[in-house]
């Protein structure tokens, strides 16, 4: 997760990441698309004019009634939290079920 | 922002759509995660043995009933994820005793019910075909290996 250490400093892309992992219901972010840094590259988050994000999601939080919409606008406030107010692209990219 | 498409489309990877379009970003819902909930919903119901088997009847599934919408299976799950919409198509096999009338009628509710809780999206369709039935002495879980005498 997010480089702790003040040694490098945070990219925005770990910030996101960290935030979108944060959230119970999201399993890991989808390799589909990265943003690559120096020395990582982190999936499933790419920053440009639009924020976007693809995540896997747990199958069992779903089930105990959470719809896929509701988890979803709640990554999209945390990501703005993180980013500000570009429009937030959210992609359920697959289920994972234990 | 006004609710049309700019740049970005698909990522690459199964067929995807949106589900919803804001100006605080857009949403979709990969036809994987659609799948996965109706297969999911349909095993739940007692009486379906499994899922798939039989002849997939791939062709059927050339006819598009959502423009625009891809098709992807997977063991015995078809789905069509539109913008707002889904259908989905089943194989099935099931117990041997079960009620297939009934049984198909119970899978089609609780499909309906997860798919469209879970992912937002309305389902217009949920077809059945139903390919085997499973008999219990089948795949040896019976006593073939018992012998008569001791």
């Amino acid at each position: 997760m997010g480089a702790a250490e003040p040694a490098r400093p945070v990219d925005p892309a770990e910030r996101v990441e960290a935030a979108v992992l944060a959230h119970p219901a999201v399993a890991r972010l989808d390799g589909g698309f990265a943003s690559y840094l120096p020395g990582r590259r982190v999936d499933g988050v790419r920053l440009a004019e639009r924020t976007s994000v693809s995540v896997v999601l747990k199958f069992g939080v779903l089930k105990s009634a959470r719809p896929i919409p509701e988890v979803v606008a709640e990554l999209r406030a945390a990501v703005r939290a993180v980013t500000g107010p570009a429009p937030v692209d959210v992609t359920v990219a697959d289920l994972e079920v234990l | 922002m006004a609710a049309h498409n700019t740049a970005a489309q698909p990522e690459g990877g199964p067929p995807a759509r949106l589900a919803d379009d804001t100006a605080q970003g857009r949403t979709t819902i990969a036809s994987t995660v659609v799948q996965k909930v109706a297969g999911l919903a349909a095993r739940e119901i007692a009486g379906v043995y499994a899922l798939g088997g039989g002849v997939q009847r791939a062709f059927g599934a050339l006819i598009e009933r959502i423009p625009g919408a891809g098709t992807s299976t997977t063991a015995g799950v078809t789905v069509e994820v539109g913008e707002k919409q889904a259908a989905i198509d089943l194989d099935i096999v099931v117990e041997y005793g079960a009620g297939i009338v009934d049984l198909a009628r119970a899978v089609r509710r609780n499909v309906i019910t997860n798919v469209e809780r879970i992912t937002g999206l309305e389902v217009i369709e949920v077809n059945i075909a139903v390919n085997d039935i499973h008999l219990p002495e089948e795949n040896g879980d019976g006593d073939q290996a018992q012998s008569r005498v001791e």
